[in-house]
């Protein structure tokens, strides 16, 4: 057997194939009953940008760190009304220094008493002191 | 508007501007092509008929956002080879009678029983090769065309051929020597 004269056979016999006379028909009689939309990738869209909203809004989201500060910053909480009002008399904390105390001497006097310490000490500084 | 004197991408632009007679010409021009591409991968009339509708009804749906890169007529040979390969996906998974495969045998077109055995062969060859001789043999398009068609080089287009050959050589052979 000749297989490029059968292919070609073949091949006669392929192109001979027609599809039904119908088939535009039926097509045509589905499509009548659907509407083409050109928009409706729009949703996807919608969603894109509101799920890199989502993203952006939870990366610049405000820190712990920052809440703990928020209070602190002077007059937000009489402002903002959040905070209850801190009680009359007490040291406000918006400042707060830090004082370096002289270091302990090397060799100590066993005879004369401690009385002083190493470290920072964080010392509350009165409202209006500065 | 003469239809049937339009090119294709004239057809798709006037379907764009909500010309449906300009689909229906696009489905009319192109059907048989569509349908007997799905009969070499489906081996079924009926399924073949059911395929070639698909392929048109998603071309309605999905033309609109064409935006002209490729041929119309490629789009929907890519379609309609997507379409089959759902359709077989989708036949594995059914319970066939033997009768829904529609060999060689029951293929009305085909009387003479060289023919026959030639058609089982190809159908069994693998899937480029089988490809491309349903488009360049048995669809007689240029090596072009089919390159195109299938997304490679011309000259993996006249290798497979080649191979596609030579495969039904080495595999009649034994027949030939019987006959």
């Amino acid at each position: 057997m000749n297989i490029d004269t059968s292919l070609d056979e073949l091949g006669q016999q392929h192109r001979e194939l027609r599809a039904p006379a119908d088939l535009a028909n039926r097509v045509t009689l589905k499509t009548s009953r659907r509407t083409p939309k050109p928009h409706r990738h729009l949703g996807f869209w919608l969603a894109g940008v509101t799920t890199a909203g989502l993203a952006l809004a939870i990366m610049l989201r405000p820190t712990s760190d920052a809440r703990v500060v928020t209070p602190l910053m002077p007059g937000l909480s009489e402002l903002s009304g959040a905070l209850p009002d801190r009680p009359t008399g007490l040291p406000s904390f918006n400042r707060i220094r830090t004082v370096a105390l002289p270091a302990l001497p090397k060799k100590r006097d066993v005879d004369k008493p401690e009385t002083e310490t190493t470290g920072h000490l964080i010392v509350p500084a009165m409202e209006n002191s500065a | 508007m003469n239809y049937d004197e339009t090119s294709d991408q004239q057809l798709l632009r006037a379907f764009h501007a909500g010309d449906i007679l300009a689909f229906s010409a696009l489905v009319r021009r192109h059907q048989d092509a569509i349908y007997r591409l799905c009969h070499s991968w489906l081996f079924d009339t009926q399924r073949s008929e059911d395929a070639s509708q698909e392929v048109f009804l998603r071309a309605f749906a999905r033309l609109p956002r064409f935006r002209f890169r490729s041929a119309p007529y490629t789009w929907l040979y890519r379609t309609a080879r997507l379409v089959c390969h759902e359709f077989n996906r989708e036949r594995r998974h059914e319970t066939t009678s033997p009768d829904d495969h529609a060999g060689p045998a029951s293929d009305p077109a085909t009387k003479d029983r060289a023919l026959i055995q030639l058609l089982d062969e190809v159908r069994k060859l693998p899937q480029r090769q089988r490809e491309v001789i349903t488009l360049r043999v048995f669809e007689n398009l240029s090596v072009r065309e089919t390159a195109k068609l299938m997304g490679c080089r011309e000259g993996t287009v006249k290798a497979l051929v080649f191979k596609a050959k030579a495969t039904l050589r080495k595999r009649l052979a034994p027949h030939e020597d019987t006959a």
